[in-house]
């Protein structure tokens, strides 16, 4: 395309660089007032801020998500099985010393003796 | 290295002028363009530029798609230039073509030649729509092809052409009396 198919290229702002750069210059000055604000309001409090609303959304992510857990999992069919004496059974304490742990009162010593060396043997 | 609106509207989101005047020298044109088919007059049209593009500055944080930042800046154009005639013709302002053109200062004959030229061709300007207006000023002005007038406009790809078509038709015919210096065809 030529320039002379642009019927309007004289009114083109850009032909005449010093009134093109005084119009960039006109609203640069303009505009300097509020680049200056934007400028000063990133202060730490502003970068906090950035960092603080992803946080608390993350925060309320894993929230919702343990929350559920809790609730599946409480939901489970046997689940009164969480008592310190299935633990220890789990991890291999003898059954008197469980039923200590379970009822807090211990039984006799011999009793206990006998019965730690019993799991044991 | 040509940086894209996006980052360049993240920086001056931060108050950075170096990067808020490479958006003002990207868009500059194609704001005025579309200025001067709404407000006709190449004076209101700096002004109302100027003030779209503080006003974009001010709203920065409203551009939600800022790769798109030059159709929301063109928005705010319409509609500063919608205020800014509304505002004018409360207060009884003078004629689209009473401008005055300013002088260079160098050739006085030739600086009368330009303004006359210019004044016909705002009064033809004034002969077509609206949206003639803008779509042939920026493709006279910007040189866009009809898909990017066309996607900045809102308007279908066809219509721009028609639009196009149409508006140097009937720009010619209003300028057909005029032939200074074989400037125009």
């Amino acid at each position: 395309m030529t320039s002379a198919e642009r019927d309007l290229q004289p009114l083109d702002p850009e032909r005449d660089p010093v009134k093109w750069e005084a119009m960039v210059g006109s609203i640069m000055t303009a505009a300097q007032p509020e680049l200056e604000r934007r400028a000063v309001i990133r202060s730490p409090m502003v970068v906090l801020s950035e960092w603080f609303r992803p946080a608390v959304a993350a925060t309320a992510a894993v929230a919702m998500v343990a929350a559920s857990a809790v609730l599946f999992i409480g939901e489970l069919p046997g689940d009164e099985s969480a008592g310190p004496g299935i633990v220890a059974e789990g991890i291999g304490i003898p059954n008197t010393v469980a039923d200590w742990l379970d009822t807090g009162h211990p039984d006799a010593l011999d009793e206990l003796v006998f019965g730690m060396e019993g799991e044991v043997q | 290295m040509h940086e894209t609106d996006s980052a360049l509207v993240a920086r001056a989101r931060q108050g950075d002028s170096a990067a808020f005047e490479e958006l003002v020298r990207r868009h500059l044109k194609a704001c005025y363009a579309v200025a001067l088919a709404r407000v006709g007059q190449p004076a209101d049209a700096e002004d109302v530029v100027q003030d779209a593009f503080v006003t974009a500055l001010w709203k920065l944080e409203d551009c939600r798609s800022p790769d798109r930042f030059g159709a929301w800046l063109l928005e705010i154009v319409r509609n500063r230039a919608h205020n800014y005639r509304r505002y004018q013709s409360m207060r009884d302002a003078l004629p689209l073509t009473d401008a005055t053109p300013v002088p260079s200062g160098n050739d006085p004959e030739r600086d009368a030649e330009r303004g006359e030229l210019k004044e016909h061709l705002l009064r033809a300007l004034e002969t077509l729509t609206e949206l003639q207006r803008e779509v042939i000023l920026l493709f006279d002005f910007e040189g866009w092809p009809h898909r990017e007038i066309a996607e900045k406009l809102g308007i279908s790809e066809g219509s721009a052409r028609v639009h196009l078509s149409n508006a140097r038709r009937t720009l010619r015919s209003s300028l057909g009396m005029y032939k200074p210096g074989g400037e125009l065809k």
